[in-house]
Parts: structure tokens; C-alpha cells; sequence
């Protein structure tokens, strides 16, 4: 679908140009490695009748490693939240659809943020006003937690609502959902990146934090569950009793111990209370996961990706995606 | 008895205390944790089990030295059994110390580490002040905000400290005694960038929005940062010759690779093939495949550097700098079609200057004279651009000048040259090259905004 990408990071489903067929938009990082060269693009493959003809939405930025669409300034097209990771340098954009039937897509660019490391910039309406807003998460030197308030007109106002003492903690992604099922969007940030060490290892304050929203732009950030390396998060009912559990899956390990887990998943007792469960030993170094019922049973299945940047090597404990299904 | 048989008699009884000893240290001697070597490659395993096997156990340095070994691979419970052996032996030893609270610090075993690290300071250890700062560090990834500072002020005059130490200020509400730790650094270190975005940091807190956009600003054109993991157990360092140096270029595939290339340099280029290529059948890696392709190029034999290169890409998929190889080794083997579309690909994915000038000179070649002149224009853009990020405001001038006159359709050239007139307070200029960037493109975000920001002013 998109040959000659370099990089991509992300990839999102959306009708962007809204012909009635879903296209994809892609962040292209550019260099896997730490990099602040102008490498990063956003990318559109418009479906043309199920061929994807490629777009370049945005360039001359740095890596760019999150786009999520939304329509921030209800004008009923759809614009895109961008996170540029950089690398000590980077920013978070919303790019204003301004492109018509005559013209095409056309977007322009609005700085909402100036720090590096922004991995992902996850979409909601987190006030329940109606519209949306988005959320970002900064990691690097920074590790904070932003959220930019949708105040109309194409305006935002910047809230951070968390940052950590902790320079080394290593965000590693963002997740909006309502893990209490109270009607509004908490936030589950995974934490356990730390690929800048040379000889990576799992430290005891990695894990995954839920943020509760508890209203007026106040969110309540707890531990909900520790894993060595956590690089992703994703909720689901995995067990079936109606609520939201959470898998947690971890790229930087000790590895060199085969028992050491690569996937927990954690076990909501419907308070949001935690058990962490072993959820399996390999694939080792996965970086990604999501929760869908795959097998139609009513229950989440689970869909992990690795990444294999180091050692070791065995055969029989990589892969490139992995799925669990549930029994 | 004869004379020869007591001379015997005694060779044997001295051989049987020999043995005897040589049994009873072998028996008394601390085993060695079990080491995963599947963790390095094989060469790398080969040269840490030579350093096993290299240990004396009743000699504190060869422990010391072994426990090294174990750390830069990141054997971390090896090397701090390794450096608890030191301890039985040597227990006034400085560095073992400082190190063994390295293993434990990246182990995450934080509170024994710091434990470690105040042992050392007791005994004046020439690490005092990266002590310190670990410990601070430390007290920070346990969130003990009041502890982590009272080390960081310790350990203030290493620069990585004091950045600490001013982000702790900024968050804990004292952005104001935070800029002067700051303003020490920026003297210290003028182009470093992550001072400037410190600064800015704190100049937000402040409410100064002005000079926080200023400093976010400079930051993108200043190229360096203040040294980080400057401590004694740093890996790799960059020499005063601005090379990157490794502690892991001493072992393993590294090693090897290391003595290819003064191989190389010495005029044995055969020799330097033979040894890459054996490090390629015991541990495939693209720094190998690109060494190899260059030395296969040089020694005219392109062809089978497009073959290495192909392979590559197979394996690994295309990254620019392979792509680049490849194209390199096309064109020396005469195949300019097949090098243009490579370079272009590159050219796209991870522009340069050298990319351009390699493209214009084979469409030059070609007698193609539009094609030529655009990608010298793209030549001196990125020219530019490179200089602007470095604060060289006036070579980024004229270059980004040349750009925009060799292909004036290009927005971003127009951008880049607005910014440096910006920048050098060339109001009239600037103005002119963002209204140019414009017409191009109406929704450039950011050329309306430094024309904004040349309105403000």
C-alpha cells in the first residue's frame, strides 16, 4: 500500500479526504536511530479504489511519530494532531484542514508545543463540552503529560497535567479511554522505555499509570500495575466480566533470562484494582498492543508487534506480531 | 638410594604439593556466575570468556578488571559478583566501589546503589563528584525530591548536575534561582541546545512568552547539547578529535571491524576484505556490510558490492545510507540508471548536500542541464539549512540566496531564507522571502508566523 515510506511509525484509518472510502495517514519517522534531521513526514495514501496513491501532508519537520484526525475545528473536515518526536528537539502540531473539493487537501500548521519526545497524541473530547481536544505525551528528558483544550476557533489552551521528577521513568505512549466506565476519557500511560541506556534493563518503577479523570481538567495519576521495559499499553475485557482490564507488553528486558515475562495483562476486580497476571515469555521485545475481539467470542483478543533492535536473536523467541487469543 | 632417585623422589613430592595447592585453591575457588552468552554475538562471547579464563580469583584487579568486562556488555549481576569479590579482597579499593553502585544503580536496585556510593564518598573516592550526582539522580528516579537536590548542589560543577538540578527548580516553582545555574551553563557551553530549551522552561514558568519563544528558537540553531553520561562508566565518549571512541571497539565483532580498518588505512586492503568477511559469516551487521561495500568499491569491485548491498536490503530492508552505497557502487560500476534512481530515493528520504551534488553532477553527465541545475539549487538548500542549524547565519545566507535562484518554486527554500534574514535583523529581506514562501504555499504555518513574529517586532 505505501512503498518508498522510510520509517513509518504510525498508521491511521481515516476518510481524510472524505470521498466515502477510508484512507490511511502515516508518521513517518524518518531514522529509527535518535536523529534531529528534518527526516519526518506525514503521509496520506489516498484509497483510490483500493489503490493508495501517496500524499505528503506535512515535511521539512523532524521524526514525526504520531498523526490522530479529528475535526478540532468543527468546520466538518478533518484535521490531524501531530506529534514530532525529534529527538532533543520536537514539537506538538494540529494541522487545519483548509483544502476543498476544488483544491484539494491543503492543511496548515499550528504549534501547540515546544518540547522533544512527543510519541503519542491521542484524540477525545476530555471535558465533555462537545468537542475535541487532545492529549500528548512528552517522554525524553521532560516526561510530562499535556493536554491541549479545545476552546473553539481553532484555539487551544495548553494544560500539563503531569510531569515526573523522574527524568529516567521513560514514557512510552498514551492511551485515552474510560477504564472506569463512568462516561468520560481517563488516560493509561505506559512507562518503561529505556533504550538510551547501552545495556538495558527492567527497573522497578516501570509499569503502566491511569490517569482518572475526575472532571474539570483535574486527573488523578496512579500506578495501576509494574512490568519491567513496558513500551505499550491497551484495555479490554479480557476476562468477560464487563469490565476493563489492561495488557501490558515490554521491549527492554532482561532478557537473558527466558522466564522473565514479555506480555502481563492486568486484571480489573470492577473497582479498578489491579492483579497482574503472566500473560506469556515470548515473543520477546514487543513495542505495541491492542485489545479487539478477533474470533467474535464477546471477549478482547490480543494483538502485540516487536521490534527486534538487539540481542538475543533466537529463533524461537521473536516474531514480528503476535496474537493471543481468548478460550 | 641412589643419588638420582632422591633428586627424583624430591621432583615428584614438590609436583605433589604443587598439585595439591593448585586442587585446593581450584576447590576454593569462587565460581563464576553463569553468563547467557547468547546475549553477544560470538566473537564478543569468545573474548569474555578469554577474560574469564585470564582470572587469578586471589587477585583483586583480575576480578576488577573481569567485572568491567561483565558491565559494558551488561552483565550486571556478573560484574557485581565480580566487584563483591574485589571487595572481600581489596575492600579499600576506590573505583570498585563506584562501579559495583553503577551495576546496581542500572539494576535498578537504587537504594543499595546509593548505599554503594556514599561508601565511596567516605573514602574520598576520585569519583566524588559523579558520585554525587548519581546519587542525586537516583533520589530523583525515587521521586525524593529534597534528597535529590542536596546531592545535585554537590555534584553542581559537573554540567549534567547542574541541568538536573536546574529542572528540579523550574518544577518545584523556582524557575528564578534555576536561571543563573543556567546562564553558568550557557557560558560554559554556548551552543548547546538543551540549555536554551532549559531556559525557555523557565522563562514560561515566569510567564515571559517572548523570551521562551526566543530561546525555543535559538535552540533549533544551536547543533550541541552539554555532555551527558560524561562519568567514568561511560561506554563511549567523543575524543578531542570530535571521534566517537567505545570501550566495546575493544572486543567482539567491534574489535575486528577496528583492525580492518587500520588495515585499510595502512594500504592492506585485502587483508581488511578477508577479516570483514569473516566477521559477516559470525555476526551479519549492516556497519560490516557498509565497511565491506567500501572497501569492494575500492578495490574495483563494484559489482560485488552491489551484490553485498543487495543482500542487504533483503535482509533489512533499504535505510538512505545504504541506499547511498548501493547508488555509489552502481555508478563506479558503470550502471548511472540504476544509481540515479537509488540517490533519489535517498535523496528523499534523508536529503543531503552530497546527495544533491552527486545527483547534479550524474544529470550533467547525462545532458540534463534543467535537472542539473535543480539539484544544485537543492545542493546549496540543504547547504543552508545545515548552516542555519549551526547559528552560521551568514553562509546559511548565501547559500539559501543561491537556492532560491536556482529553483525559486521551492517553499521551503524561501522559508529557510526568511528566517536567516530574520534572524540577522534584515527586516525588508525577510519579509520579501516569507511572502515568496507564501505564494507558494498560503498554509505555511510557520512562515505566517515569523511574519508575525517580524510584525511584533
Amino acid at each position: 500500500m505505501g512503498e518508498k515510506l522510510n520509517v513509518p511509525a504510525h498508521a491511521t484509518v481515516v476518510d481524510l479526504d472524505r470521498d466515502g472510502d477510508l484512507d490511511i495517514v502515516v508518521a513517518i519517522l524518518g531514522d529509527v536511530l535518535p536523529s534531529d534531521k528534518l527526516v519526518g513526514k506525514v503521509v496520506l495514501l489516498a484509497n483510490e479504489d483500493g489503490e493508495f496513491n501517496q500524499q505528503v501532508l506535512l515535511e521539512d519537520v523532524r521524526r514525526v511519530a504520531d498523526v490522530q484526525p479529528g475535526d478540532f475545528d468543527q468546520d466538518g473536515d478533518v484535521d490531524l494532531a501531530v506529534a514530532v518526536f525529534g529527538y532533543s528537539r520536537g514539537e506538538v502540531l494540529w494541522l487545519e484542514n483548509r483544502g476543498d473539493l476544488a483544491t484539494g487537501l491543503r492543511f496548515r500548521d499550528h504549534q501547540l508545543l515546544v518540547r522533544p519526545g512527543a510519541i503519542h497524541v491521542p484524540v477525545g473530547d476530555l471535558d465533555g463540552d462537545g468537542d475535541l481536544d487532545i492529549a500528548a505525551v512528552i517522554s525524553q528528558f521532560e516526561e510530562e503529560l499535556w493536554a491541549f483544550e479545545n476552546i473553539g476557533a481553532g484555539e487551544f489552551r495548553s494544560r500539563r497535567l503531569y510531569f515526573s521528577h523522574n527524568f529516567d521513568v521513560g514514557g512510552a505512549g498514551l492511551v485515552m479511554c474510560d477504564l472506569d466506565q463512568d462516561g468520560d476519557l481517563d488516560l493509561l500511560l505506559p512507562q518503561g522505555d529505556n533504550l538510551e541506556d547501552e545495556q538495558y534493563w527492567p527497573q522497578p518503577y516501570h509499569g503502566c499509570m491511569w490517569f482518572e479523570n475526575r472532571g474539570d481538567w483535574t486527573f488523578h495519576g496512579r500506578s495501576i500495575g509494574q512490568h519491567g521495559g513496558t513500551y505499550a499499553a491497551a484495555p479490554g475485557d479480557l476476562d468477560g466480566d464487563g469490565d476493563q482490564d489492561v495488557v501490558l507488553v515490554s521491549m527492554v528486558n532482561d532478557w537473558s533470562n527466558p522466564s522473565h515475562p514479555s506480555a502481563v495483562w492486568l486484571e480489573n476486580n470492577g473497582q479498578q484494582q489491579f492483579n497482574s497476571w503472566l500473560l506469556d515469555t515470548t515473543p520477546i521485545q514487543l513495542v505495541t498492543v491492542a485489545c479487539g475481539d478477533l474470533n467474535g467470542d464477546g471477549r478482547a483478543d490480543i494483538v502485540a508487534g516487536c521490534l527486534h533492535l538487539f540481542p538475543p536473536h533466537d529463533l524461537d523467541r521473536v516474531a514480528r506480531v503476535a496474537a493471543w487469543m481468548s478460550n | 638410594m641412589l643419588r638420582l632417585h632422591k633428586i627424583l623422589l624430591v621432583i615428584m613430592v614438590l609436583e605433589a604439593i604443587e598439585l595439591a595447592v593448585l586442587g585446593y585453591s581450584r576447590v576454593n575457588q569462587p565460581k563464576l556466575p553463569h553468563v547467557n552468552y547468547g546475549m553477544v554475538d560470538p566473537l564478543t562471547a569468545e573474548d569474555i570468556k578469554r577474560a574469564e579464563r585470564q582470572l587469578d580469583a586471589g587477585n583483586a584487579q583480575h576480578w576488577s578488571e573481569l567485572a568491567d568486562v561483565y558491565r559494558l556488555f551488561g552483565y550486571y549481576p556478573q560484574a557485581e559478583y565480580c566487584y563483591a569479590q574485589v571487595d572481600l579482597l581489596a575492600p579499600t579499593s576506590e573505583d570498585h566501589l563506584y562501579f559495583w553502585a553503577i551495576c546496581c544503580e542500572r539494576m535498578g536496585s537504587l537504594t543499595e546503589a546509593n548505599q554503594l556510593y556514599d561508601r565511596a564518598i567516605s573514602i574520598n573516592s576520585d569519583y566524588l563528584l559523579f558520585c554525587w550526582l548519581h546519587i542525586g539522580m537516583n533520589y530523583l528516579r525515587l521521586e525524593e525530591i529534597e534528597s535529590a537536590e542536596k546531592a545535585l548542589r554537590r555534584a553542581r560543577r559537573i554540567p549534567e548536575a547542574k541541568m538536573l538540578l536546574s529542572r528540579l527548580l523550574i518544577r518545584t516553582g523556582r524557575a528564578n534561582q534555576a536561571l543563573p545555574l543556567l546562564d553558568e551553563l550557557s557560558q560554559q557551553f554556548p551552543d548547546a541546545h538543551d540549555v536554551d530549551l532549559m531556559k525557555s522552561y523557565a522563562a514560561s514558568e515566569q510567564g515571559d512568552r517572548r523570551v521562551a519563544r526566543r530561546l525555543q528558537e535559538l535552540a533549533l540553531r544551536h547543533a550541541n547539547t552539554i555532555p551527558t553520561g560524561s562519568g567514568p562508566e561511560s561506554i563511549a565518549w567523543i575524543d578531542a578529535d570530535g571521534a566517537v571512541q567505545s570501550h566495546l571497539d575493544h572486543y567482539g565483532w567491534r574489535r575486528r571491524l577496528a583492525e580492518a580498518r587500520t588495515l585499510d588505512r595502512d594500504g592492506q586492503t585485502d587483508e581488511a576484505i578477508r577479516i570483514v568477511e569473516e566477521v559477516l559469516e559470525s555476526r551479519w551487521s549492516p556497519t560490516g556490510v557498509v565497511l565491506l561495500a567500501d572497501l569492494y568499491r575500492r578495490s574495483d569491485r563494484p559489482q560485488t558490492a552491489v551484490e553485498l548491498l543487495d543482500d542487504a536490503v533483503k535482509r533489512v530492508g533499504a535505510t538512505p545510507q545504504i541506499l547511498e552505497r548501493l547508488a555509489d557502487a552502481h555508478a563506479v560500476a558503470g550502471q548511472a540508471k540504476d544509481a540515479l534512481d537509488l540517490w533519489e530515493t535517498a535523496a528523499q528520504w534523508q536529503p543531503t548536500p552530497e546527495l544533491h551534488r552527486k545527483l547534479a553532477q550524474m544529470y550533467a553527465q547525462a545532458g540534463d542541464v534543467s535537472l542539473a541545475k535543480r539539484h544544485r539549487g537543492l545542493q546549496e538548500f540543504r547547504s543552508g539549512v545545515d548552516a542555519l542549524q549551526r547559528n552560521r547565519l551568514d553562509e546559511g545566507h548565501l547559500a539559501l540566496d543561491q537556492a532560491v535562484a536556482m529553483v525559486p518554486d521551492h517553499v521551503s527554500a524561501w522559508f529557510y531564507l526568511a528566517e536567516t534574514c530574520r534572524f540577522l535583523d534584515r527586516q525588508g529581506q525577510a519579509e520579501h522571502a516569507y511572502r515568496k514562501c507564501l505564494e507558494l504555499n498560503p498554509d505555511h504555518g510557520r512562515a505566517l508566523r515569523g511574519l508575525g513574529y517580524l510584525s511584533a517586532n
